[in-house]
C-alpha cells in the first residue's frame, strides 16, 4: 500500500468510528426521545405521553418506589463498602488480598443471583426465613438487600481509588500537629475522599435504579420503572409510554453523571501527582473491629452465592434436598436453553473482541491526539455518553431506532449483529478510559520523537503503543466479556427465539416458575465468567512476564 | 568561560557562509496570543546555536515550527536551502532531543537508536552495525540490551541523543535536554554533548532557559522575550554588551539605577555615574547606569583608586568561592549595592554593620535601556 492511501485509510478511520458511534449511541437515544413526544400515529404531541403516564393510577407510585428504594440502597450500600474499602487500604489487617477477592466474586455473576439466594435464604421456604420476623423477602426489602448485594463492589471499588490516592505527608503533618485519630478521620481521611464518596453514590443509585433483574426476580407486586417500561413495552405494546418511562429513566441516571463528572473535577485540583502513599499504622483495637466487619461481610457475600449454588443442587426445594446435577441436566436438555448460553458466548466473544478493537482504536485516537482537535473531542464525548444511559434506555432506544423501515440499518433487526452493537455501546465507557489511561502515561514527546523518525502515527501505533497497552488489552477483553455475559436490560427488548442469551433466559424462566432451573442457568453464567476472569489473569501475566522492560532496575 | 574555536565564531548577528537554517519574518499565533513574533535568523553549517529566553518567551514555539510539529502563520522556514514551511515533520532533515528523553519505554537501548532506520532500505546488518557506532559515539556499548527503565537520566538522554542522530539528519533540534538531570550530570552531558556536536559536524539549535549552559556550549546566542528576539550574539558580545537591562539581568546578577539627572555630559544614577562621550549620544527613556557586582570593587583595591565611597554592609551571602555583599551606600535614596567577590582574596571576612571602601570602575558602568 502506498503512503498516500495510508493516509487517507487513516484519516477516513475517525469519521468512520464516529459514525458508528453516532449510529449505535445517539440514534437510538435521539429515537426514543422523539418517540416519547409523539403519538401513535407519529404526530408531535408534545408533553402529552408524560401527562398520560402522570395520570395512569398506580403507575406514578413506581417513580416513588424507584426513588426511595434507589436512595435507601445507596446509603445501605455506601455504609457498607467505605468501611470495607477503609479496611482494605488503610488497616493492617491480614489476608487482604483474599477479601478483595471475594468482594469481586458478585460482579461475575447477573444481579438476578444473589436474589435467588436471597429468596433460598428468606423467601417462603427460606431456611433463615424467622430472622425477618414475620416480613416477607418480597417486595422492599428483597430489592434492597440484593441490590446493596449487586452494586457492593462497584462502590469498593471506587472508594478504594479515593482511598488509595491519599498523601502520607499530610497524616504525618496532623500527627505533628497532636490531632486525635478521631480528628485526623474526620478533617483529613473525610475530606480526602468525599469526592470517591460522592462519585460512588452516584454510581450505586444508577445501577438500582435502572437494573431489571433484581426487581423482576424478588420485587413481588413491588412496582418500579424498570420492571413498568418492560410491562409498558412489552405487556401493553404501548411503546410511547415505554419512551415516557425511558426518559424518566434517563433523568437520574444523567443527574447522577453530571454531579459525578462535577466531584471528579474538584477532585484532580485536590491532589499533587507528587504524593505520597499513605502507609497504615499499627493499630489493635481498630484492625480487630475493621477485621470483623470484613470478616462478616465476606460471609453474608459467600453465603448469598453459596446458597443460590446449593440452591441449584438440590433437587425439590425444600422437600427433596438430595444433591445433583437435576436442574442443570433439565435446562440444558431444553434446545432452547442450550442455545440461551451458546448465544451468551457467542455475544460476549464477538463484543470482547470487536469491543476491544473498538475501545483501542478510539482510546488511542484520543489519548495520543492523532487527529484534529475537533474530531479528538467528538470522540472522547461520544465515548463517555453510554455510562450515562441505563440499558434499559438503550435497548428501547434501540428498539425505534432500528424498527424504523426508514432507516437503512433497519437490516440488522433481529440478528446477533444488533445484540453485539448494543452491547459495546452499553459498556463502552469504561473500557474506551481504560485504553485512554494505558496510553496517558506515554510521554506525548514520544510521538513527536517516532514522528521525526519518518515513522507514522499508525506504524508508532504499531510498533510503540499497542505493546505499551499490553496487559491492558486483556483487561478491556475480560471487561466487555463479563459484562456482556451477565447483562440483561439492554438486551431485554432486542432478543428473538433465535438470539436469546442465557441472562435473559434467567429472568424468563423466573417468570415461568422454573426457579431451581433458572438458578442453575445463572450459575453456569457466573461459571463462565470466572473462567473467563481465569483465563484473563493468566493472560496478564504472560504478558507482563513476556514484556521484561515493564521492570525497573534492581 | 569560551571554548569555541575561531573557525565557529562570528561577528555579527548574521552568518557568513551561504546559511544551513534559515528562518524569515516567522509568526505564530495561538487565539489573540502572538507567541513567536516575526523572527528572522540564519544559523551557519556545523553552527551551535543557543535560543535562550525565561519560560513564555516563545522558544520551544520557534522549535516546534522548525520541526514542524506547529504550522508557522507567517513567514518561511529554509533547511539547506529547501524551503520547509509547508513540509510534514517527517518530510524534514533534523533530529530531535526533548527534555523528557521520550525514549520507546518498550524498546531496548539498540531497539530506541535503531528505530528511524528499520523503516528505511538499510540491510539489518547495516543497520546494526550503525546502531553500534552511535552507542560508542555517546559510550553506550555496555548498556546495549538494557530498557529505558534500567538506565540513569544521563544515560537514557545519551540514548535519546544517539537515536536523534540515527538518520544522520543536518539538524539536530535539542528541547532543554539537560533540565530535567541533577547539576552534575548536566554540567559532564554538556561538555559531551559540544564534543559530539564537533565530532558529527551537526547544525545545532538548543533552546534553554539556562543562560550558564548557553554560555558554555553556544557559538552565538538568541535572546528572546515575549515572542521576540531581543539580541544576537556571541557569548561574549550577549554576556558584555547587552542589548538592554532585560538581557543583562538574565545573562547574570546585575546593580541598576534609573538615570536621574543629566549635567555637564554626565548621567548620574543613583551612586553611579557616567561620562556622556560624544555630545549627542541620546540617553534613551527609562535609563538605566548598570555594573555587575563581580565589577565593583571593594576594600582596598576601592581605596587605591581614590574615588571610592563608604558603604554599609548590610547582608553577607558565604558561597563557598564567592561571598556576595550588600552595601548600603551614603545618600537618603537608601541605594543598596551587591558586589561579588572571591573569598580567597579577603584576608577575613567583614561583618554586618562595618563600613568599608567601594569603587565602581568606570569602564564597567553601561547605560542600558529597560527592554522588556
Amino acid at each position: 500500500m502506498t503512503s498516500t492511501s495510508t493516509r487517507r485509510l487513516a484519516q477516513a478511520l475517525p469519521i468512520g468510528l464516529i459514525a458508528l458511534l453516532l449510529a449505535t449511541i445517539v440514534g437510538p437515544i435521539a429515537a426514543l426521545l422523539l418517540k416519547s413526544l409523539m403519538d401513535r400515529q407519529g404526530q408531535f404531541i408534545g408533553l402529552g405521553n408524560f401527562a398520560r403516564y402522570v395520570a395512569e393510577p398506580g403507575l406514578s407510585v413506581a417513580i416513588w418506589n424507584s426513588v426511595s428504594l434507589s436512595s435507601v440502597s445507596t446509603i445501605l450500600t455506601i455504609a457498607i463498602a467505605f468501611p470495607y474499602a477503609y479496611a482494605l487500604h488503610r488497616s493492617q489487617i491480614p489476608a487482604k488480598g483474599l477479601f478483595r477477592v471475594i468482594m469481586l466474586v458478585p460482579l461475575l455473576a447477573p444481579s438476578m443471583l444473589p436474589a435467588f439466594g436471597m429468596i433460598y435464604l428468606f423467601g417462603n421456604q427460606g431456611v433463615l426465613k424467622s430472622w425477618l420476623m414475620g416480613h416477607a423477602i418480597y417486595g422492599s426489602i428483597g430489592i434492597v438487600s440484593a441490590s446493596v448485594f449487586h452494586a457492593l463492589p462497584h462502590a469498593v471499588l471506587i472508594l478504594s481509588a479515593g482511598l488509595a490516592s491519599g498523601d502520607q505527608r499530610i497524616y504525618e503533618a496532623a500527627r505533628a500537629l497532636k490531632a486525635s485519630p478521631l480528628k485526623t478521620f474526620t478533617n483529613v481521611t473525610l475530606p480526602s475522599c468525599q469526592y470517591a464518596i460522592i462519585s460512588a453514590a452516584c454510581v450505586v443509585f444508577v445501577i438500582v435504579f435502572t437494573d431489571f433483574g433484581i426487581p423482576t426476580v424478588i420485587g413481588g407486586s413491588i412496582n418500579v420503572l424498570a420492571t413498568d417500561i418492560y410491562k409498558q413495552v412489552i405487556g401493553r405494546f404501548d411503546f410511547e409510554l415505554g419512551a415516557v418511562v425511558g426518559m424518566l429513566l434517563l433523568i437520574p441516571a444523567l443527574v447522577a453523571y453530571l454531579v459525578d463528572v462535577m466531584a471528579r473535577r474538584n477532585q484532580r485540583a485536590t491532589f499533587s501527582g507528587r504524593s505520597v502513599p499513605v502507609e497504615p499504622g499499627a493499630s489493635r483495637g481498630r484492625d480487630a473491629a475493621l477485621l470483623g466487619f470484613v470478616v462478616v461481610v465476606g460471609i453474608c457475600i459467600l453465603g448469598i452465592i453459596g446458597m443460590a449454588l446449593f440452591g441449584s443442587l438440590v433437587r425439590f426445594w425444600p422437600y427433596n434436598l438430595t444433591l445433583g446435577l437435576h436442574h442443570y441436566e433439565k435446562a440444558m436438555s431444553d434446545p432452547d436453553e442450550l442455545r440461551s448460553l451458546v448465544n451468551s458466548l457467542v455475544l460476549a466473544s464477538s463484543t470482547a473482541i470487536a469491543g476491544t478493537l473498538l475501545v483501542v482504536l478510539s482510546g488511542w485516537m484520543v489519548s495520543r491526539k492523532v487527529f484534529a482537535a475537533g474530531m479528538t473531542q467528538t470522540l472522547q464525548a461520544l465515548a463517555m455518553v453510554p455510562v450515562a444511559v441505563p440499558g434499559l434506555v438503550l435497548g428501547l432506544g434501540y428498539v425505534f431506532f432500528f424498527n424504523n423501515p426508514a432507516n437503512p440499518l433497519h437490516i440488522l433487526q433481529g440478528s446477533m449483529i444488533l445484540l453485539v452493537l448494543c452491547t459495546i455501546a452499553h459498556f463502552y465507557t469504561v473500557p474506551h478510559l481504560m485504553a485512554v489511561g494505558g496510553l496517558v502515561k506515554l510521554d506525548r514527546e514520544t510521538d513527536l520523537a517516532a514522528q521525526a523518525l519518518r515513522s507514522g502515527p499508525v506504524a508508532t501505533g504499531r510498533r510503540i503503543h499497542i505493546p505499551v497497552l499490553g496487559p491492558t488489552l486483556v483487561d478491556i477483553a475480560g471487561y466487555l466479556f463479563v459484562n456482556a455475559m451477565t447483562t440483561v436490560s439492554a438486551l431485554m427488548f432486542l432478543f428473538n427465539a433465535q438470539t436469546r442469551v442465557a441472562a435473559v433466559a434467567v429472568v424468563n424462566m423466573t417468570e415461568g416458575s422454573r426457579f431451581g432451573q433458572a438458578t442453575a442457568l445463572a450459575v453456569l453464567v457466573m461459571a463462565v465468567c470466572l473462567l473467563a476472569t481465569a483465563l484473563q489473569m493468566m493472560a496478564r501475566t504472560l504478558i507482563v512476564r513476556r514484556q521484561t522492560w515493564r521492570r525497573p532496575a534492581s | 568561560m569560551n571554548i569555541q574555536p575561531a573557525a565557529f565564531t562570528h561577528a555579527s548577528g548574521v552568518a557568513q557562509a551561504a546559511p544551513f537554517l534559515s528562518v524569515r519574518d516567522l509568526g505564530k499565533r495561538f487565539g489573540r496570543t502572538t507567541v513567536v513574533d516575526r523572527l528572522t535568523f540564519d544559523i551557519a553549517r556545523s553552527e551551535f546555536v543557543c535560543v535562550l529566553g525565561p519560560s513564555g518567551c516563545g522558544k520551544t514555539t520557534l522549535l516546534r515550527l522548525i520541526a514542524g510539529f506547529e504550522t508557522a502563520d507567517s513567514g518561511s522556514i529554509a533547511i539547506a536551502g529547501t524551503d520547509v514551511t509547508r513540509l510534514a515533520p517527517e518530510q524534514r532533515d533534523f533530529g530531535i532531543v526533548f527534555q523528557s528523553y521520550a525514549l520507546f519505554p518498550n524498546r531496548t537501548v539498540a531497539g530506541n537508536v535503531g528505530f528511524g532506520l528499520e523503516a528505511t532500505k538499510v540491510s539489518s546488518a547495516q543497520r546494526h552495525a550503525r546502531v553500534a557506532e552511535l552507542l560508542a559515539l555517546v559510550g553506550l556499548t555496555e548498556h546495549t540490551a538494557k530498557y529505558p527503565s534500567q538506565l540513569s537520566g544521563g544515560q537514557q538522554q545519551r540514548v535519546a541523543l544517539a537515536r536523534a542522530l540515527a538518520l544522520s539528519p543536518g539538524l539536530l533540534l535539542l528541547d532543554e535536554p539537560l533540565s530535567a538531570l541533577d547539576a552534575n550530570v548536566r554540567s559532564r552531558l554538556r561538555l559531551e554533548l559540544l564534543s559530539l556536536q564537533r565530532r558529527v559536524g551537526v547544525t545545532a539549535l538548543m533552546v534553554t532557559h539556562d543562560q550558564q549552559e548557553a554560555l558554555a556550549v553556544a557559538d552565538r546566542i538568541i535572546v528572546m522575550n515575549q515572542g521576540r528576539i531581543v539580541q544576537i550574539g556571541t557569548p561574549q558580545q550577549v554576556f558584555e554588551t547587552p542589548a538592554d537591562l532585560f538581557v543583562a539581568r538574565f545573562m547574570g546578577e546585575m546593580n541598576a539605577f534609573t538615570v536621574s539627572s543629566v549635567d555637564d555630559g554626565r548621567l548620574w544614577a543613583g551612586p553611579l555615574c557616567m561620562l556622556r562621550g560624544r555630545p549627542a549620544a541620546a540617553v534613551p527613556e527609562r535609563a538605566h547606569l548598570c555594573i555587575r557586582p563581580s565589577a565593583v570593587l571593594v576594600g582596598a583595591e576601592a581605596a587605591a583608586t581614590g574615588r571610592s565611597m563608604a558603604a554599609q554592609v548590610r547582608h553577607m551571602l558565604y558561597l563557598g568561592d564567592t561571598v556576595r555583599l550588600s552595601l548600603a551606600v551614603p545618600g537618603d535614596a537608601g541605594d543598596v549595592v551587591h558586589a561579588e567577590l572571591p573569598s580567597v582574596r579577603m584576608s577575613s571576612l567583614p561583618r554586618l554593620g562595618d563600613e568599608i571602601a567601594i569603587a565602581f570602575p568606570p569602564e564597567h558602568v553601561q547605560l542600558l535601556a529597560d527592554g522588556g
